[in-house]
């Protein structure tokens, strides 16, 4: 047999059983990999849901418009590493105090879009006390907290 | 010539030994190499059992996340959690426990130990620890935290009260969530289920009285709350003072005069 011939295939046989031995390696490195997004996925959505509340906290206690039904959407985007959070709320109804509203009942649709997965609607309804005397804060009390395909949900923001 | 000749034959011997050594540089390099790959093989292969298997259990736990949030009230006994899970268009709340050890179990993950705990600080948070140790000792630790998102104060309905209050009346108010009590208790009594407030009538305050009623027992906690806000006025009423009240998370609605419609 030729020498250079000899070497060629031995250097190939040595390659062929390196490639071997990388095959379950990479297989297991893939494996890793998929199963960790899966993980960062839920733990993204799990702090997204978090987040989602807090940001309609924070609209549904600054907000000043009469409560008419009608959606108060256009609010500010929340920007978290994993997405976006896009907020919708309505007031549904109110109990009226002496002077003003006692407790305003509100809905909220967040949209949840994440970088790499499908969008998701956090739905729910919370209820605003508002003090009689104007001096201290005003309270809001989540009462239901849900998470939907956004796209079966119309009121969800696309 | 000569001269030549000798140089020729060193060099070919020169050429054998380098061969030789290259031979056994190689020959080693081809094991060490091989032994390194086993190494990093043997490890991946190892941690697919424990690794994939922990981060299973992680996804296990995340995806109860949801249903949690939702709850009135939880608590945690020998590392199962139960909660009252709110569901609207039902009596208010579905009763729900979470058995991580035999859920990871059926997944096929039972070599992972769980340890569920609340936390110290926040009443709202329930703290899942995850671990496991493989055959030469090393120890795989996650931690998943859930969080109760709502609050279950006993709020007044959507359609608020459902009585004139033009007369002395006695009013059943169904409230969005149970009560367990009238706020503040005193030491003497935890739970108060009678109290006293004012309406206003013109330009009079009058006395009336609040109770709750309604019982429901729930079992897991040993805990009765009450669905149901009575209040008994002797004169008509356009103001009504709605008192505190405690919920089943201890969630303490606001006191607030509401306008009678």
């Amino acid at each position: 047999m030729n020498p250079k011939g000899l070497a060629l295939v031995t250097v190939m046989g040595f390659i062929l059983i390196l490639s071997l031995l990388m095959v379950p390696l990479a297989l297991g490195i893939t494996q890793f990999t998929s199963s960790t997004n899966v993980v960062a996925n839920k733990i993204g959505m799990a702090e997204a849901r978090n987040s989602a509340v807090e940001l309609v906290r924070y609209y549904i206690a600054t907000s000043t418009t009469a409560c008419t039904s009608e959606p108060i959407s256009g609010l500010h985007e929340g920007k978290l590493a994993q997405g976006s959070l896009t907020p919708t709320i309505s007031c549904t109804s109110s109990i009226p105090a002496f002077n003003g509203y006692a407790y305003r009942y509100w809905d909220f649709y967040v949209t949840y879009k994440p970088t790499n997965a499908a969008s998701v609607c956090f739905t729910g309804s919370a209820v605003e006390y508002l003090p009689v005397d104007y001096t201290t804060s005003t309270v809001v009390y989540f009462t239901h907290v849900e998470d939907k395909d956004a796209e079966d949900e119309p009121h969800c923001p696309r | 010539m000569k001269v030549h000749k000798h140089i020729q034959g060193m060099t070919l011997l020169e050429v054998v030994i380098s061969m030789l050594l290259l031979s056994i540089l190689m020959i080693t390099v081809a094991f060490s190499g091989t032994s390194v790959l086993l190494a990093v093989k043997n490890r991946v292969d190892a941690s697919s059992n424990y690794v994939l298997a922990m981060n299973k259990a992680q996804a296990l736990v995340l995806s109860k996340g949801e249903s949690f949030a939702n709850s009135a009230t939880f608590n945690v006994t020998n590392n199962v959690i139960n909660y009252l899970e709110a569901v609207t268009g039902s009596d208010g709340f579905t009763s729900t426990s979470i058995y991580f050890k035999k859920e990871l179990s059926n997944a096929g993950v039972s070599n992972v130990t769980v340890a569920v705990t609340t936390s110290a600080t926040d009443p709202n948070i329930v703290v899942v620890s995850l671990s496991t140790v493989d055959k030469t000792g090393r120890r795989y630790e996650n931690t998943t935290i859930l969080r109760k998102l709502i609050n279950a104060a006993p709020l007044l309905p959507r359609d608020g009260l459902p009585c004139s209050f033009k007369a002395p009346t006695t009013c059943s108010i169904p409230l969005l969530f149970p009560a367990v009590s009238f706020f503040p208790t005193t030491e003497a009594t935890s739970v108060i289920t009678t109290t006293t407030g004012s309406v206003f009538s013109g330009s009079t305050f009058s006395t009336a009285t609040y109770s709750l009623t309604g019982p429901i027992y729930y079992e897991s906690w040993n805990i009765t709350a009450y669905k149901t806000l009575e209040i008994a006025t002797s004169i008509s009423a356009s103001l009504v003072q709605i008192p505190k009240m405690k919920g089943l998370d201890s969630t303490v609605s606001d006191e607030l005069w509401v306008k009678v419609e």
